[in-house]
């Protein structure tokens, strides 16, 4: 660094001026006057200091230091540390293959620097893969070795450059990388980044056009599917350099091969497309691998395999809806079962009875009904139906009753029962045998008379937390105003109620609307109006979510029925359904209480283990964790290998068949190579070319034969022809007025010393 | 062609409705109060709105007498004006001319009900003879439910075989058999009907039939009957009879047949 000092002194009052010179003229005579007794050169000496350090003072004195202004120019150059540089490629067919970061550290030499310098241009030099760096070996590039960044977040690189770009004068960015940094989506936000940094970025890129890779493009599979049916997996495989060449497609499941295809790909750079049939007889999640055998000369074996993750659920849900006497509820309530495809509706409605067939005997080939197969749905088939929904159903008559304890038993084996009231059902009291009525909350041998008035509804605190009615509340947790009911059966709990987990969701008029019943595996709902109907059909309907109350209320009651995963009481999930390997798996747990709202100081042991492992095959992590006040308990889980992992809770002390406490999730664990999914570099050499072209910068395609030039484009130094200066002040300082008196204390002590004072 | 009116007379409907009246009391007055009851609401609007007095109570009526079903005795009349129209997710609008225009208001209470899930029943009460019921009815049903318009039905639907199985839809008259709807995924929610349904269900105090049904006669009331009928249960069960449980059973019951 070049400093430039300068002295300059300020004015100071002509009296001053004056004391100094009569001192100094003292000074002089005295010197005179002692010189025969020796000790004038020591005291000289301090007398001509001490005046100086005056003089300083007097004249007010000041330093000023000065550097001059940096005239080389600095370059920012950022090298790409990905995966996807060290894939193989060449100019030609005929060319050899070169690793494209080998390509790079052959061009970019200490030469290449030297000549830079002489150029005046310093070098800041820089890395990026998915975090931005700084080169700090001696070598021109980071390519000693080779590179294994697993992505290459250029937008994140350049955004982090703006920040130097303003602080350290540089001029100008030199990318060097094969263009494979970003999805077609974030080239435009890579383009006005660059642009927004106000220097040019000139591009190097290290591809080359010609491969040979076969990998897995794409693989389009459905994220959910119905146990038993089979659902299409359509594979696209990509290829360059083989053309004509037919491969083989496998599908796995574990290391089980379920089906093999052959694809010859396209040679246009188009896609080879192969369809998987596969259909599951369990329900759960389930992890596929599909693979390419591809040659041994290819390019990275890294994208050859994708997995995937299916939720196979139960096929299509069996609902038996049987209503006593039509009306607007029942009309609503099939309205809103028919809507959801995965629903199979079977549905009974009784249309007349013995009176009206005595008041209308029309021929039965004149009118539309069909006998009620009593045998069939209740005794036979009932078994098939994950719900029977009994509608203002006089269920004691029909020849039914004499199936109840057949219903009763089902409910009890983990089958859903929903009563709805009026009339015919609830409200006609004697008809249930003993076994029926011990399933329902209700007491159904008791008269719950049905009443035509209006009811207000009013949610129960067990009914603000209640899968089936939580959803009701807005987001201040506040049930909207959901306008009267017109009827209601006026039930009253069942002696056992409190033995089948009995919940009071809604209540109105003083008596309960809603319950929710647990007898045995089984779940039951009881709905004690036939007025429900209103809640999907008014003027001023209160929607929760874009949904009317009416469609909430049912959606959430079927779930809770049918177990949905969203209304079960022990839940485990990942933060994110696939990783990159290395990065942590955050597991985190909910429990709910038997009122679903959370449940504190719950004691969870977990394991993960490889979703297709064998059974005995040891865990690769267990935990164990206890639930904290909301109810939710987290982990992190590192060192998992690459492939599909289960993640399997259960609450501590339930065994292991327990499937109640038990909850499990899958989840994906990725090789590092994603970055190398595709290996032609044609696009990302015009990326490149795109970007430099943007910015004012230059573009260098190595694939393509060209040299490294002498120099690259760059700004205009604003900082030319300033320079750094600072000045200090000397004249002020207190030690100077200690040291001019301690000179002058030193020089009297001598004097005295020699005898002379 | 020449149509001799029906005269009154005592016949089967007559004797099922007094046979009924003795064997169940009550079934003609109001329903006991802790009864599930529908309502049939008609819409009362500037105009001739009711041409066809009675015919409403007479529906609700046979309904009771002839299903399980258990509409009230005296179906309420309601207005556009405020939200008595969201009563009942069934709405009966009967005309022999056109219609009052709509403001804003009106017609936004009409689209909430279709988009809710009501039907809207329009019974054309000059049976086919004259178009300005028919014609202001289409221009409600493109205000209504823009960019869509009645449609012939297909006499496949489900309509015509909800509780008995009829070949088509007749009234006073039966000028026009086909019913014209406007359909949301196969679900009726306005249908025009053109024969004059409610002038073939409406009596007098005597319980005779205020309108001779032309060119059927006593045998084309009943039909029309039968329709409204269907029209009831359909409103209250929707497809119910399109599941292919009904579907297989009624197939079986007629090859054995």
């Amino acid at each position: 660094m070049h400093l430039g000092l300068a002295f300059t002194f300020g004015e100071s009052s002509p009296w001053v001026q004056g004391a100094l010179l009569a001192a100094t003229v003292l000074s002089v005579y005295g010197l005179w006057r002692d010189r025969r007794h020796g000790a004038v050169a020591g005291s000289a000496m301090l007398r001509i200091a001490t005046l100086l350090v005056l003089a300083g003072i007097v004249t007010r004195v000041q330093v000023t230091m000065e550097r001059p202004p940096d005239r080389r120019a600095r370059l920012a150059v950022l090298f790409d540390t990905s995966a996807s540089m060290t894939l193989p490629d060449a100019p030609d067919a005929g060319d050899p293959l070169r690793p494209r970061y080998e390509r790079v550290r052959a061009t970019w030499t200490a030469e290449t620097v030297r000549a830079l310098s002489r150029a005046g241009i310093d070098l800041e030099v820089l890395t990026f893969d998915e975090e931005l760096g700084r080169h700090t070996g001696d070598a021109p590039t980071p390519y000693a070795t080779a590179p294994d960044g697993s992505g290459s977040d250029l937008l994140g690189a350049l955004s982090a450059m703006r920040d130097r770009v303003a602080a350290s004068h540089i001029g100008g960015i030199v990318v060097v990388s094969d263009g494979r940094v970003a999805g077609e989506d974030a080239a435009a936000a890579l383009v006005d980044t660059a642009r927004t940094l106000g220097v040019p970025v000139s591009t190097v890129a290290a591809g080359a056009p010609y491969a040979r890779d076969v990998w897995i493009a794409s693989v389009r599979a459905p994220p959910f599917a119905f146990a038993e049916n089979v659902v299409d997996i359509d594979v696209d495989v990509a290829a360059l350099g083989y053309p004509g060449r037919a491969f083989e497609v496998r599908l796995y499941q574990g290391d089980e091969i379920l089906e093999r295809r052959t694809v010859v790909p396209p040679t246009d750079g188009g896609y080879g497309r192969v369809r998987f049939d596969v259909a599951s007889d369990r329900v759960g999640s389930f992890a596929y691998t599909v693979e390419v055998e591809g040659p041994a000369d290819q390019a990275t074996r890294a994208n050859d395999r994708r997995t995937f993750v299916i939720e196979v659920l139960r096929d299509k849900v069996r609902i038996l809806h049987v209503a006593g006497r039509p009306d607007w509820d029942v009309r609503a309530l099939r309205l809103l079962l028919r809507r959801d495809p995965n629903v199979e509706l079977l549905s009974y409605y009784i249309l007349r009875d013995l009176d009206d067939i005595l008041r209308d005997p029309t021929p039965a080939d004149e009118l539309s009904l069909i006998p009620f197969p009593t045998d069939e749905l209740f005794s036979e088939e009932l078994g098939s139906f994950d719900l029977v929904v009994l509608q203002n159903f006089d269920y004691g008559r029909h020849q039914v009753g004499r199936y109840l304890p057949d219903i009763a038993r089902y409910v009890e084996e983990g089958g859903g029962l929903v009563l709805i009231g009026g009339d015919l059902g609830l409200g006609q009291p004697g008809q249930a045998d003993a076994s029926f009525a011990k399933v329902l909350p209700v007491d159904v041998r008791r008269a719950a008379p049905f009443e035509r008035r209006s009811v207000e509804i009013r949610i129960t605190p067990e009914g603000r937390t209640h899968p089936v009615t939580a959803g009701l509340l807005d987001a201040s947790g506040t049930l909207p105003n959901l306008g009267p009911l017109t009827d209601r059966n006026r039930v009253r709990l069942a002696p056992h109620a409190a033995a089948i987990g009995t919940r009071v969701l809604l209540e109105g008029a003083g008596t309960p609307l809603l319950l929710t019943a647990e007898p045995g595996k089984g779940r039951v709902v009881v709905l004690a109006t036939a007025s429900a109907w209103r809640l999907g059909f008014g003027p001023d309907l209160a929607f929760v979510g874009g949904m009317r109350p009416y469609d909430v209320l049912w959606l959430g009651a079927i779930r809770w029925l049918l177990r949905d995963e969203a209304s079960d009481r022990l839940g485990v999930e990942t933060d994110r359904p696939r990783y990159d390997v290395g990065d942590p798996v955050r597991v985190m747990v909910t429990t709910l209480g038997p009122d679903y709202a959370p449940e504190a100081g719950v004691a969870v042991r977990g394991t993960v283990r490889r979703a297709h492992g064998a059974t005995d095959e040891a865990p690769e992590a267990t935990f164990e964790l206890t639930t904290g006040p909301s109810g939710t308990a987290r982990t992190e889980i590192g060192g998992l290998p690459v492939g599909a992992h289960v993640v399997e809770v259960q609450r501590d002390g339930t065994g292991a068949e327990d499937t109640e406490d038990t909850a499990r999730h899958v989840f994906l664990v990725d090789p590092p190579r994603r970055e190398l999914s595709d290996v032609d570099a044609r696009e990302g050499t015009r990326f490149l070319a795109a970007l430099a072209e943007a910015t004012g910068g230059a573009f260098v395609d190595l694939g393509a034969g060209d040299d490294l030039p002498r120099t690259f484009p760059l700004r205009p130094r604003r900082a030319e022809g300033r320079a750094a200066r600072r000045t200090v002040s000397l004249w002020d300082h207190p030690l100077l007025v200690l040291l001019a008196l301690g000179l002058a204390v030193a020089d009297v002590h001598l004097r005295r010393r020699r005898g002379l004072a | 062609m020449a149509f001799a009116p029906t005269a009154p007379r005592f016949g089967r409907r007559a004797f099922l409705r007094a046979a009924s009246a003795v064997a169940a009391p009550g079934a003609f007055g109001t329903p006991p109060s802790s009864v599930v009851t529908l309502d049939l609401p008609q819409l009362r609007y500037e105009g001739n709105w009711n041409p066809r007095p009675g015919a409403v109570v007479e529906l609700a009526r046979e309904v009771r007498l002839r299903t399980r079903l258990e509409p009230v005795a005296r179906p309420s009349v309601v207005t556009l004006d405020g939200n008595d129209v969201f009563r009942s997710p069934f709405l009966y609008v009967a005309g022999d001319g056109p219609l009052p225009p709509l403001d804003a208001a009106r017609l936004g209470r009409l689209r909430t009900f279709a988009a809710l899930g009501g039907i809207l029943v329009f019974d054309e009460a000059d049976g086919g003879t004259d178009r300005a019921f028919r014609d202001a009815v289409a221009d409600l049903v493109a205000r209504i439910f823009p960019g869509r318009s009645l449609a012939p039905l297909s006499s496949e639907h489900v309509l015509f075989r909800s509780f008995y199985i009829l070949r088509g839809m007749v009234g006073r008259t039966a000028a026009d058999r086909t019913v014209h709807a406007v359909l949301d995924g196969g679900r009726i929610q306005a249908m025009l009907l053109r024969n004059d349904l409610g002038g073939a269900l409406a009596r007098d105090e005597n319980g005779l039939a205020r309108h001779p049904c032309i060119p059927g006669g006593p045998a084309q009331r009943e039909q029309a009957t039968r329709f409204g009928v269907n029209l009831v249960l359909y409103a209250t069960c929707l497809d119910y009879k399109a599941d292919r449980a009904h579907v297989e059973t009624l197939l079986r019951a007629r090859r054995w047949r």
